[in-house]
C-alpha cells in the first residue's frame, strides 16, 4: 500500500533529515515509528502526507506518488489541530465541507466521527473547553471523517490520563481492524509494543532496526527473565548476577552463567521463592530500542 | 465551491466570536472618529472658513465705541461673546477690548491705541494675523465712513472714494481645488482607513497561530489549496472593512450632529466613494497578508502590525491632516497608501469629485495590492518548503 523507496530529504542550507530510507506497509498493518528527538520522524509524516517533497527517492501509495491532500491519507498531528472557539460540530462540519462531501453526507460523516469517538454529548460545546483527553479525541475525530486507507497519528496519546489513552488505543485498534493502515509515533514504548505489529527505529534520518515486531521481540537467546512470590535473598542474587526489575521480576544474562538456565531456576525455589512467571528468548521493545541506539553511538 | 464556503463560514464564525478584534475594528475608530472629530471642530474650522471664536469688552460705553462694535459683530470672520474671565476657558481664543479713551482715540487725541487685542496662547500666529486684519478692516470701514459723514457723503460714497473696494476684484466662481475638508471630513474617512488597515493585527496573528497549532497544515492534508485557504481567509474580512466603511459614514452622517458636531454630507457620488474603499480595503487585506507571511509569532504579529499601521497614520495624514504639514513632510506622506486612500475619500466628500478625481488614488492603491500580495504569496510559498 505505501511504499518509501530510497527517500532522502534535506531542508534548504540545512543537513540531511531523511538519509535513503526505504520501508514498505500493507493494508491494516500498524507501525510504530520510534527514534529520539530529531531522529527525523516528524519531517517523515510530512514525507508521507505529501506535505514534503523528497530531495530523491519515491513515495508510492497504492502505486501512485503521494500528493498533499490525497483524500486516502488521514493525519492526526501531535498537536491541538483544530479551532478552540468553534464547536466540536463546527469543526468536524468545516473539516468535512473541505472534502467537497454534500451537505447530508457531511453530516453522516461527522456524526459517525462523534459517535466513533463518544464526543457526542459535548458536540455542541467549544473546543477550547474541553479537557486534554476530549481534545485529543477531537483531534482524532478530524482524521476519521477522511474514512482513511491510511492513518498517520503523531503522538496522539501525549499528556492525557490513562482512562483516555485507554480509549483512544481501543478507538485506534477498531480503526485497525476495519483494514486501516496504521503509522503510530510515540515515545510510551509499552503503547507502541501493544498497537504496531512491525516497528521501524529511526536515528538521525536512518532507520537502524525495522521488521515484525513479534520476530524481533523473539530473537533473543541471551537473558532468562523470572517472577518470583517474594525477594530472594542478597545471597543468591549475586552468586546468579541477577538484576532486579519492577514488580519482582528479576532478569539474568546467560551469557554470564556457567550453569545451565535449569539449575538456576531450581536455586531460587531452594532460596525460598516461588517461580510465578517465566519469559525466555523474549526482547522488551525497551530493551531493542535503548540497545540498537547504543550500539549506533558505539556503546556496550 | 464546497470547500470554500465551509471555509469561509468558519473563517467568518471564528471572526465573529473574536470580541477583542470586533472592538479594534469597529469601537476603536468610532471612538476616534467621535473625539477627534468634536476636538478640532475649531481649529479645523478655520480652514474651513468658519468663524473663529473670542471675547468683546466695551471700557468706553459711547456712542461710537458702540457703533463700532456693532460694526465688528457683523463681520463674517469672528464670532464675538461678552464671556468675562480668562481666555480659552470658554473656547475663547482672543479679547477685543474696546479702550476707556476709544474715543479720545478716535479723533487722534493722543497716541493711545482705542482698541487692544489679546490672544489665548494656544493660538497660532496664522490666527492671530487673521484677527488683526479683520479687526483693522471693520476699522478702516469706520473710520472711512466717519471721514465721509463729516465730509456730508454717506458710508457707500467711503467705500468707493476713499476704500476703493472695487478696485481688488475677487474670483468666487471658480471653485478651490485645494479645498480644506472640516474636522468631520477628514477625521471620519481618516480614522475609517485606518480602522480598515488594522484588519492586518487580528488577520496575521489568526495566520500565525494557524500555523504554530499546525491547523494550517491539517488542512491542507484535506486538499485544501494555499489559494482556497487565504481566499477564505480574506473573504470576512473583505466584508468586514466593507462594513466599517458604511457604519463609519453613517456615524459621521447621524451620530455626529446628535453629539453637536457638523454631520458628514452625504450628498456625493456614492458609487466612487465605494469603489474607493473597495480598493482601500484591498490595499489592507494585502498589507496583512505580507505580514502574516513574514511574522513568525502572534508577538511579532501584533507589534508589527499594529506599529506599521501607526507610522503609516501618522505619515500618511490620518492623525495630523496632510495640509497642514510643512513641504518636506507632505512629500514624505505622498509614500503613504493610507494617504492615498485619503486623498480619494476627500475628494469625493470635501470636492464633490468623481470617478476621474480617484482614478489616481484608486490605481495606486490597486497596484500596491497586487504587489504585496505576489510579495505574499511568494514568501508563503517560500515558507511552506522551508517549514
Amino acid at each position: 500500500m505505501l511504499t518509501l523507496e530510497s527517500v532522502t530529504f534535506g531542508y534548504r542550507k540545512r543537513t540531511t533529515c531523511i538519509d535513503d530510507l526505504s520501508l514498505s506497509l500493507q493494508a491494516g498493518q500498524t507501525l510504530g515509528l520510534l527514534g529520539p528527538n530529531g531522529a527525523g520522524k516528524t519531517t517523515l509524516v510530512a514525507l508521507v502526507t505529501g506535505q514534503r517533497k523528497p530531495t530523491s527517492g519515491k513515495i508510492l501509495f497504492e502505486g501512485q506518488a503521494v500528493e498533499l491532500g490525497h483524500p486516502g491519507i488521514a493525519l492526526v498531528p501531535q498537536e491541538y489541530a483544530f479551532y478552540e472557539r468553534l464547536t466540536a460540530r463546527e469543526n468536524l462540519m468545516f473539516f468535512a465541507g473541505l472534502l467537497g462531501l454534500a451537505r447530508d453526507i457531511q453530516k453522516t460523516r461527522v456524526t459517525q466521527a462523534l459517535s466513533q469517538t463518544e464526543l457526542t454529548h459535548c458536540a455542541d460545546q467549544k473546543a477550547g473547553t474541553y479537557s486534554g483527553g476530549l481534545k485529543r479525541r477531537l483531534n482524532f475525530a478530524i482524521a476519521l471523517l477522511q474514512t482513511p486507507k491510511l492513518l498517520i497519528m503523531d503522538e496522539p496519546t501525549a499528556n492525557v490520563d490513562p482512562q483516555s489513552r485507554a480509549f483512544l488505543l481501543d478507538t485506534i485498534a477498531q480503526v485497525k481492524q476495519q483494514g486501516t493502515a496504521i503509522i503510530y509515533t510515540s515515545h510510551l514504548l509499552s503503547e507502541v509494543e501493544a498497537i504496531a505489529d512491525h516497528v521501524a527505529l529511526l536515528h538521525q534520518g536512518k532507520i537502524l532496526l525495522e521488521g515484525e515486531l513479534a520476530t524481533l521481540l523473539t530473537e533473543d537467546h541471551r537473558h532468562l527473565e523470572v517472577q518470583l512470590s517474594e525477594p530472594i535473598s542478597e545471597h543468591c542474587q549475586s552468586q546468579f548476577t541477577l538484576e532486579a526489575l519492577e514488580n519482582l521480576w528479576y532478569r539474568c544474562d546467560l551469557r554470564s552463567q556457567s550453569a545451565p538456565p535449569g539449575a538456576l531456576l531450581a536455586a531460587l525455589e531452594a532460596d525460598g521463592a516461588h517461580i510465578r512467571q517465566l519469559r525466555y528468548g523474549q526482547h522488551r521493545l525497551e530493551e531493542l530500542y535503548l540497545r540498537a541506539l547504543a550500539e549506533t553511538e558505539g556503546k556496550p | 465551491m464546497i470547500a470554500l464556503l465551509a471555509a469561509i463560514k468558519k473563517e467568518a464564525l471564528l471572526l465573529v466570536r473574536d470580541w477583542h478584534a470586533l472592538a479594534l475594528l469597529f469601537i476603536m475608530p468610532l471612538v476616534f472618529i467621535v473625539i477627534m472629530s468634536m476636538a478640532l471642530q475649531e481649529r479645523f474650522g478655520i480652514e474651513g472658513g468658519v468663524q473663529l471664536t473670542g471675547q468683546i469688552h466695551d471700557l468706553a460705553q459711547s456712542p461710537s465705541s458702540q457703533a463700532f462694535l456693532q460694526q465688528l459683530r457683523g463681520t463674517d470672520h469672528l464670532s464675538l461673546n461678552a464671556h468675562q474671565g480668562p481666555l480659552s476657558q470658554q473656547g475663547d481664543l482672543f479679547a477685543i477690548t474696546l479702550q476707556p479713551a476709544f474715543d479720545q482715540a478716535l479723533a487722534g487725541a493722543n497716541n493711545q491705541a482705542g482698541v487692544l487685542i489679546t490672544f489665548a496662547a494656544e493660538l497660532g500666529k496664522r490666527e492671530r494675523m487673521l484677527v488683526g486684519a479683520a479687526v483693522r478692516e471693520v476699522f478702516a470701514v469706520f473710520n472711512s465712513t466717519l471721514i465721509a459723514e463729516d465730509l456730508g457723503y454717506d458710508r457707500d460714497y467711503a467705500e468707493a472714494e476713499f476704500l476703493r473696494t472695487g478696485f481688488i476684484e475677487v474670483d468666487t466662481t471658480t471653485p478651490s481645488s485645494l479645498s480644506t475638508p472640516t474636522a468631520v471630513q477628514q477625521n471620519v474617512p481618516a480614522w475609517l482607513i485606518f480602522a480598515m488597515f488594522f484588519v492586518a493585527v487580528p488577520l496575521s496573528t489568526a495566520v500565525i497561530s494557524e500555523r504554530q497549532l499546525r491547523t494550517l497544515a491539517r488542512v491542507k492534508t484535506f486538499g485544501a489549496s494555499t489559494t482556497l485557504i487565504y481566499a477564505a481567509k480574506l473573504t470576512p474580512y473583505f466584508v468586514i472593512n466593507i462594513m466599517q466603511l458604511l457604519l463609519m459614514l453613517l456615524a459621521g452622517n447621524q451620530l455626529l450632529p446628535l453629539l453637536g458636531a457638523e454631520g458628514l454630507g452625504l450628498a456625493v457620488a456614492l458609487g466612487p466613494l465605494m469603489v474607493i474603499g473597495v480598493c482601500t480595503s484591498l490595499a489592507a487585506l494585502a498589507m496583512a497578508s505580507l505580514l502574516a507571511a513574514t511574522v513568525s509569532s502572534t508577538e511579532q504579529a501584533t507589534v508589527t502590525s499594529a506599529a506599521i499601521n501607526i507610522l503609516l497614520a501618522a505619515i500618511g495624514g490620518v492623525m495630523i491632516p496632510v495640509f497642514v504639514m510643512p513641504p518636506t513632510m507632505q512629500a514624505i506622506a505622498a509614500w503613504s497608501p493610507m494617504a492615498w486612500a485619503l486623498d480619494g475619500f476627500i475628494a469625493v466628500l470635501v470636492r464633490g469629485g468623481s470617478w476621474g478625481a480617484i482614478a489616481l488614488p484608486a490605481l495606486k492603491l490597486l497596484s500596491l495590492a497586487c504587489v504585496l500580495m505576489i510579495l505574499a504569496i511568494a514568501l508563503l510559498k517560500r515558507g511552506q518548503q522551508d517549514g
